[in-house]
C-alpha cells in the first residue's frame, strides 16, 4: 500500500549492485557453493536491504546463479562503497548490518 | 562542519566496525571502550531531549508496542565503561590496527555531534515530523552500537576483561538491537505520513541541520556580587567557543585561578576552613595549568569572547587585591561553588582542540618542529594539568555544597546549617555529629548556599 502511495527514487548504485548479487547468489544451489547456513545468511542480509527508506523501485532479476563466494565477496565490496556513500547515519548502519549477515562464523574472536 | 555530518561520520564508522571482522589488542580497547562510552552517552543525551524521560518502562515483551520509550530504558541501562584516559589522551596514542583508527573516529564523532547538539539553539532542534525522523536516526545508531557492543563484549573477554564484559553483557545488548530496530521502523513509519519528505529526502540528510546558539553577551562585572555569575557565564562561553587558543586558554586560568585563590582566602578569614582548604589547592592546581601552557599554538583564531569574560573577572580581582581588602564570605561562597564547573569546561574544550587537531605543539625530536596535537605525539602536558584540576573539581564540588559546614574553630565548636537558602536552625536542632545547634549565639559568618550551575 505504501509503494503505491509514495512515489520511488533511485536506489544508490553500490546498493543495487549489492543486492542483485545477493539475489543471484540465491539463485544457485550446491553446486555453485549456496549450502544451507550461506543460504540463510545471504538472505538475512537481503531482507536487511530491502527493509529501505525510502522505497527504491523494483529491481530487475537476476538472469543466472553465480558462485556463493565469489558472489558474497563482490557484494561486501559494494557494500562497503555503499557505507561511505551513505547519506545519512540510518542508511550508513542499515547497510553495515546487512554486511554483517555475511559473516556467518561471526565477529567475536 | 555540523551536528548532522558528524552523526553521519558516526554512523559510518559504526557500520563499518559492524561490518568487518576485526582483531583488537590490550589498547585499541582502551579505545572501543571509550568509543562506546561515548557513543551511549550521546544517544542518551539526544534520545531524552527528544522523548523525555518518559514513564517507568518494565523490560517485557509487551513494551514493544512502545519502542521509543523503551529505547531510552535500554540506553540509560548501558554502562559508561571505565576508561584508563580521557578521550583526547586516547586519540594522543599510536593506534596500528583497523578498528582502533575506527574507533578513534567513532569517539571523535560522538564527542564532537555532543558539543553541537548541547551548543545547538533550542529553536533550531527537531520539532514535530522531524523528531520523528531524528528518533529514527538515533534508533538505527543505537542499532549498530548494540552490534558493535557485542563484539566489544567478546573481546574483553577474551582479554580476561572479565568486569568490563559482564557489565556489557548485563546491559542486554541482544535486547538493545531488537528495540532499536522496531523502534526505528515505528518511527519511520510515522514519517511516511509526509509523503514528500520520506520519498525525497535532500541530499545532506532527512532532517534540517541545528544551529549553534546565538553569541552571548559577555557580563560585565560591577561588583563582587557579580563575580559568580561572571564565572558562570565565562563556563557557558567556553563550551560554546569554536576556538581556543592556548594564550587564552593561559589568561582565562589565570583569571580563574585568582578567583579561586580569593575565594579561598575569604573563606579562610571567615573560618570555613576545610572548603577554603579545598578551594585555595583548586587555586594551585590551576596555577599548574597556567605555568604548563606554553609549547602549543593553535591554527585558527580564538574565540574572543571567553577571554573578555575572563577580563571582566580579572579586572575586578585586581582592584580588590590593590584595595586589600577580602570577598564578602557570602560572595566568596558562591565563586567556590561556580568553580568546579569552569575548569570542566576549560578541560572539555581543550579536549575539544585536542581532538579536532586545531592545536600544533612543538617537538623536539622530530621534523617539522610544530606538528598537529595527533596520534603518535606526546598529549600536551596542559591537558594531563588540566585532568588533574578537573579531577580535583569533582572534590571541590562535594566540598562546597556539603549543607552542614563547621563554622568557625571556636573552643566550644559551633556549627551552624546554611542550606536551604541560608536558613538558622532552629533552637535545639542537632548536627549530624549530633550537638545540639546554639540556640542564641550561633555564628554570624554562615553563607547560604546556592544550586550550582546546570550544566
Amino acid at each position: 500500500m505504501i509503494n503505491q502511495r509514495i512515489p520511488t527514487q533511485p536506489e544508490p548504485r553500490h546498493l543495487g549492485r549489492a543486492a542483485r548479487l545477493l539475489e543471484a547468489v540465491l539463485l544457485g544451489g550446491p553446486d555453485t557453493g549456496l549450502d544451507t547456513e550461506t543460504c540463510l545468511a545471504v538472505a538475512a542480509a537481503l531482507a536487511r536491504l530491502d527493509d529501505v527508506h525510502p522505497p527504491y523501485p523494483p529491481r530487475p532479476h537476476p538472469a543466472a546463479p553465480i558462485a556463493a563466494r565469489d558472489g558474497i565477496g563482490q557484494a561486501l565490496r559494494e557494500l562497503t562503497a555503499a557505507i561511505a556513500q551513505a547519506r545519512s547515519a540510518e542508511e550508513a548502519i542499515r547497510v553495515g548490518l546487512a554486511a554483517r549477515e555475511l559473516h556467518p562464523q561471526g565477529h567475536r574472536p | 562542519v555540523t551536528y548532522r555530518q558528524e552523526l553521519d561520520s558516526l554512523g559510518r564508522h559504526l557500520a563499518v566496525l559492524s561490518a568487518t571482522p576485526h582483531q583488537m589488542d590490550g589498547p585499541e580497547m582502551d579505545v572501543a571502550s571509550a568509543g562506546f562510552t561515548a557513543t551511549a552517552q550521546l544517544l542518551r543525551r539526544v534520545h531524552y531531549d527528544l522523548v523525555g524521560s518518559g514513564p517507568g518502562i518494565p523490560l517485557l515483551i509487551a513494551s514493544l508496542e512502545r519502542p521509543v520509550p523503551l529505547l531510552g530504558r535500554l540506553l540509560r541501562d548501558l554502562p559508561d565503561l571505565p576508561q584508563t584516559a580521557s578521550p583526547s589522551e586516547l586519540l594522543s596514542t599510536p593506534s596500528a590496527g583497523v578498528a582502533g583508527a575506527h574507533w578513534c573516529a567513532v569517539i571523535r564523532s560522538a564527542t564532537l555531534a555532543a558539543h553541537y547538539w548541547d551548543t545547538a539553539d533550542p529553536d533550531t532542534k527537531p520539532r514535530a515530523a522531524a523528531v520523528h525522523t531524528e528518533i529514527a536516526q538515533i534508533a538505527a545508531l543505537a542499532e549498530g552500537l548494540a552490534a558493535v557492543g557485542q563484539d566489544l563484549e567478546g573481546h574483553l573477554r577474551a582479554a580476561g576483561r572479565e568486569w568490563d564484559s559482564a557489565r556489557l553483557r548485563t546491559a542486554n545488548l541482544t535486547a538493545l538491537g531488537i528495540v532499536a530496530s522496531t523502534a526505528r521502523r515505528a518511527a519511520l513509519s510515522r514519517v511516511a505520513g509526509d509523503v514528500t519528505q520520506a520519498a525525497n529526502p535532500s541530499p545532506s540528510g532527512p532532517v534540517a541541520d541545528i544551529r549553534p546558539i546565538p553569541p552571548q553577551l559577555v557580563l560585565t562585572i560591577l561588583r563582587p556580587s557579580q563575580l559568580a555569575d561572571g564565572l558562570r557565564r565565562l563556563d557557558s562561553l567556553l563550551r560554546s567557543a569554536d576556538h581556543l587558543t592556548p594564550p587564552h586558554l593561559r589568561l582565562v586560568t589565570r583569571a580563574v585561578a585568582t578567583a579561586a585563590s580569593e575565594s579561598g582566602r575569604s573563606l579562610h578569614a571567615a573560618g570555613h576552613l576545610t572548603p577554603a582548604t579545598e578551594v585555595l589547592q583548586h587555586a594551585r592546581l590551576l596555577t599548574d595549568v597556567v605555568r604548563s601552557a606554553g609549547g602549543v599554538a593553535s591554527i585558527w583564531p580564538g574565540d574572543q569572547r571567553p577571554l573578555a569574560q575572563a577580563q571582566q573577572l580579572h579586572l575586578h580581582l585586581a582592584s580588590i587585591r590593590r584595595a586589600n581588602t577580602v570577598l564578602d564570605p557570602r560572595d566568596a561562597w558562591a565563586v567556590a561553588q561556580a568553580l568546579p564547573a569552569v575548569t570542566a569546561a576549560l578541560q572539555d574544550t581543550t579536549s575539544r582542540m585536542i581532538i579536532t587537531r586545531v592545536w600544533v605543539q612543538r617537538s623536539t625530536d622530530s621534523e617539522p618542529l610544530w606538528q598537529p596535537t595527533r596520534r603518535g605525539v606526546e598529549t600536551p602536558a596542559v591537558l594531563h594539568r588540566l585532568i588533574t584540576a578537573a579531577d580535583h573539581a569533582d572534590q571541590l564540588r562535594a566540598a562546597v555544597t556539603l549543607d552542614v559546614i563547621r563554622c568557625g574553630e571556636t573552643a566550644e565548636g559551633k556549627w551552624c546549617r546554611v542550606g536551604e537558602q541560608g536558613r538558622r536552625p532552629r533552637p535545639g536542632q542537632t548536627t549530624p555529629t549530633g550537638r545540639p545547634t546554639p540556640s542564641t549565639d550561633g555564628p554570624r559568618t554562615a553563607s547560604p548556599t546556592r544550586p550550582g550551575p546546570k550544566r
